[in-house]
């Protein structure tokens, strides 16, 4: 039997809204079910409404669903909120102890959470508890996965704090049984082994397993947990993760790091990414390789911290004064940010140049099933490095036919070279004639030709559906998984349609661009920002015009959201 | 012993009587008589006249950007603290764009011997103001006289916590070779601000001037390792004091992170084979 639920839990900040989502997401999880969840909150600690959905299916699952099965809120403003995301299966239940909403034409139960937790338990803290047991009651959960769960979450906080919160699971499961009943029947599946990562997560793990043994960042929503999580544990490994004064001591100081020998990263958000743009183009200059996580939020300017967009897609190809390479890698699940961040070192190194990781909030804070990381598909190759003494005339600028020079680091004897941000020669002293000035930009734009082809062999773009369909969408990154939901719902009709994976942006890949949209009657490009950025930038590249699938409300795309711009043309 | 001329890579070019001459000149005699080689040293330069600095001395070098010299220079000694690190910038560099940074690079106690060519002046740029130029000072940008207070280094390294503060005047080299030797021997941030004269944008903190406007304060029995006395000579003194304000011995940062990391980050071994990370998967992923 097909199962396929999307639950979303409201409440104001402080309300222990997300503390129900994850524990549900554990629970589905641990009983072998796909998960995704969703976080949409405030840049706010206490008060706001904030909301946590989880969709959980026995099927593979990419995105957010078009509508909501089940509501849970302790606050009233989400039966407004989310009015668009209703479908007549939609079921609201309400924290009542307020007041009763009247004219609700969904089905809707009210329950009294906050009062039951205060006079059961003398305190509201627990109304969270009350309705995990009431929502898993009616899911029909088996009560032995709830109370694992429960006492994983709840063990570390004390034991009276573990009773509590069992005590008032009971009171809500017995209040559901009493009073709506069985809605589901949700049995164990025998889903892949796995875990649940969001995308900061996979790629803090990915750079340690990488080697990255230096991190300095400044603290930035949606990126700060790349820090935290660096921070807690990159010391084990004989590395420093440290938080610097801002942004642009931050990337100097990776630049530093890597220049003396280690493997370094940085990771922001547009405001911090602009600050570091000066840096960027001394990277490329002095070509010294670096990592550069960048998870784009709403913007412009402060925007809203919390909320997804791709609207830094062509800052992130394009900022930095001056021409020089660098390379834009798109994962578009969290898997790939692994992956990618273990092979970012990598071509760092190979082509001595920025890599920058491009993600957005949705994959960077939102959790989904990932069912292995495997390490030994992972390598450590660092590229024309010396660290033994060189011996004869050594050039750190040599120019050579792919534009790459072996690169020493200080104490290597006979190894010493001045990185510099001026013009320079071979050796990396300042020079200013011309014939050395067009040399170096050529060496230095050459290395482009190596990316490109490691590219193609590391993270080929993929295409998804029938090679011959006539109608085509491309995306990069967090659109990836709802492309591929309307993929799979159009072929399952009577459409043809094909999708065309962007795992890099660059170099930019206008060739696989070109190849893939020949013969086809309709390209649309699904992204999310306001002037079609990626859909401009292929338009540029192929002279084609390109459909616009756009959304800039901060919130991810719903699989109907491509759809209705699809039908309506 | 190592020879001074190891450590030229080519002859200065600065403008004739620039005070930067005597500064590099020390800085190579002084690396020299603590005995360092230039593959030890890397040399850390910003944008200015002073950053020039990596054009003319050789060792590693690393000339970045303007006013990022510092934070530079700490990614290098945090990565691998067996470098010596040096830095050299200017008043605008340290005091003015990079201002952030030197102020965190003092308080947090980095191995890196900081000397800043302080002319009171842009000299690269031709003739603005700097942040330590005098009130009332004419320039191109301060035509009717500088509005804005002076900074000054030394009181604000002082009160940033640097644990080795030293001043010292391009017009007496045998004493900013020893400033700038004790700073290569101090464990910990130490800065060198040296007054140095621009001969060609700045007509008024001359050699001249300088001569009768400062108060060696190895003359008058100041006692450097009292920072009370450090602030009272700075604050009251209606000269402007040279030498050896303050030193204090404390840990260093890249001393307290080895301690909990167990090593420098350099000499971690990274290959996968090496290393353990089923427990930290475990962790991060809550399995």
């Amino acid at each position: 039997m097909n199962l396929d639920l999307f639950i979303t839990i409201g409440g104001r900040a402080g309300d222990g809204s997300f503390l129900v989502g994850d524990i549900l997401a554990k629970i589905f999880r641990f009983i072998g079910y796909d998960v995704l969840t969703y976080r949409d909150f405030p840049s706010n600690i206490r008060g706001l409404p904030t909301y946590y959905s989880v969709r959980v299916s026995n099927k593979p699952i990419y995105a957010v669903k078009d509508f909501i099965d089940y509501l849970v809120t302790f606050e009233l403003e989400a039966i407004e909120y989310f009015k668009k995301a209703y479908s007549e299966n939609t079921v609201i239940i309400y924290d009542n102890s307020i007041r009763e909403v009247k004219d609700l034409n969904i089905r809707n139960y009210g329950i009294p959470f906050k009062k039951m937790s205060i006079n059961s338990l003398g305190s509201e803290l627990f109304k969270n508890a009350i309705a995990l047991g009431v929502l898993t009651y009616i899911l029909g959960i088996d009560e032995k996965h709830v109370l694992k769960v429960l006492m994983e979450t709840f063990m570390k906080r004390g034991e009276d704090i573990l009773d509590k919160n069992i005590k008032a699971y009971r009171i809500g499961r017995e209040y559901a049984a009493g009073n709506i009943g069985r809605e589901k029947v949700i049995t164990e599946t025998i889903g892949e082994e796995g875990f649940l990562l969001n995308g900061n997560e996979a790629i803090a793990l990915g750079a340690i397993i990488a080697g990255c043994r230096f991190y300095a960042g400044y603290p930035i929503t949606p990126a700060t947990e790349i820090m935290e999580l660096l921070i807690a544990h990159m010391s084990r490994y004989q590395g420093i993760a440290i938080q610097a004064e801002d942004e642009i001591a931050a990337i100097n100081m990776v630049i530093g790091a890597s220049y003396a020998g280690l493997r370094a990263m940085t990771a922001t958000s547009g405001p911090g990414f602009s600050l570091m743009t000066e840096s960027l183009s001394l990277a490329g200059m002095i070509e010294v390789p670096i990592v550069i996580v960048y998870v784009q939020r709403v913007g412009p300017s402060t925007g809203i911290a919390t909320k997804t967009e791709q609207a830094d897609t062509l800052q992130a190809l394009f900022s930095g004064h001056g021409e020089f390479p660098r390379i834009v890698l798109t994962p578009g699940t969290v898997e790939e940010a692994f992956y990618m961040t273990t092979e970012a070192f990598n071509l760092a190194e190979k082509i001595q140049c920025p890599v920058i990781i491009l993600i957005d909030q949705f994959i960077a804070q939102n959790r989904e099933t990932v069912n292995t990381l495997d390490l030994s598909r992972v390598r450590i190759e660092r590229g024309k490095l010396i660290t033994s003494e060189v011996i004869g005339d050594y050039r750190r600028y040599e120019i050579t036919d792919d534009g790459i020079s072996p690169r020493t680091i200080p104490p290597v004897k006979g190894g010493i070279y001045l990185a510099n941000s001026n013009e320079h020669d071979e050796k990396g002293y300042t020079a200013e004639n011309p014939w050395i000035r067009e040399a170096m930009v050529n060496k230095r734009l050459r290395k482009l030709k190596i990316a490109k082809k490691i590219l193609k062999e590391l993270f080929p773009h993929k295409i998804y559906g029938y090679r011959d369909a006539k109608i085509a969408f491309i995306g990069y990154g967090s659109v990836h998984g709802v492309i591929l939901e309307v993929v799979e719902r159009l072929n399952s009709r009577e459409s043809k349609v094909k999708y065309l994976q962007l795992r890099y942006l660059w170099p930019f890949p206008s060739e696989e661009i070109n190849e893939f949209i020949r013969n086809t009657a309709k390209v649309y490009v699904v992204e999310h920002n306001a002037q079609g950025q990626l859909s401009e930038l292929i338009r540029w590249n192929t002279g084609v015009n390109i459909g616009k699938v756009l959304k800039y409300d901060g919130r991810a795309f719903r699989p109907i959201d491509v759809l209705e711009v699809i039908e309506n043309g | 012993m190592v020879d001074e001329k190891e450590f030229i890579l080519k002859n200065p070019v600065w403008c004739p009587g620039c005070g930067h001459y005597a500064v590099l000149t020390a800085l190579r005699r002084a690396v020299v008589k603590n005995n360092l080689k230039p593959e030890e040293i890397v040399l850390v330069t910003g944008i200015g006249c002073s950053s020039r600095f990596t054009d003319f001395f050789r060792s590693y070098g690393f000339h970045g950007i303007h006013g990022r010299a510092l934070p530079a220079a700490v990614g290098i000694k945090l990565a691998n603290p067996k470098l010596k690190v040096i830095v050299a910038s200017g008043d605008g560099d340290t005091y003015a764009i990079g201002m952030s940074h030197f102020i965190h690079t003092a308080r947090r106690n980095i191995g890196i011997t900081h000397i800043v060519m302080n002319n009171q002046i842009y000299g690269l740029t031709k003739g603005q103001y700097s942040p330590t130029s005098a009130r009332g000072f004419i320039s191109s940008t301060s035509p009717k006289g500088k509005i804005e207070k002076p900074i000054d280094g030394v009181l604000l390294a002082l009160s940033a916590g640097a644990t080795y503060i030293a001043r010292g005047f391009s017009g007496n080299l045998d004493q900013l070779i020893r400033l700038i030797e004790g700073g290569l021997r101090h464990k910990g941030y130490a800065l060198i601000d040296v007054l140095s004269p621009c001969v060609t944008f700045n007509k008024l903190n001359t050699y001249e001037w300088f001569r009768k406007n400062t108060l060696d304060v190895e003359q008058i029995n100041h006692s450097p390792s009292n920072r009370l006395e450090a602030f009272k000579i700075i604050l009251t003194s209606s000269k402007i004091p040279i030498g050896l304000i303050y030193q204090s011995t404390e840990d260093t940062f890249e001393e307290l992170i080895a301690n909990s990391i167990g090593g420098a980050p350099i000499d971690a071994n990274i290959s996968l084979e090496e290393n353990n990370y089923e427990s930290l998967i475990r962790e991060i992923t809550n399995i």
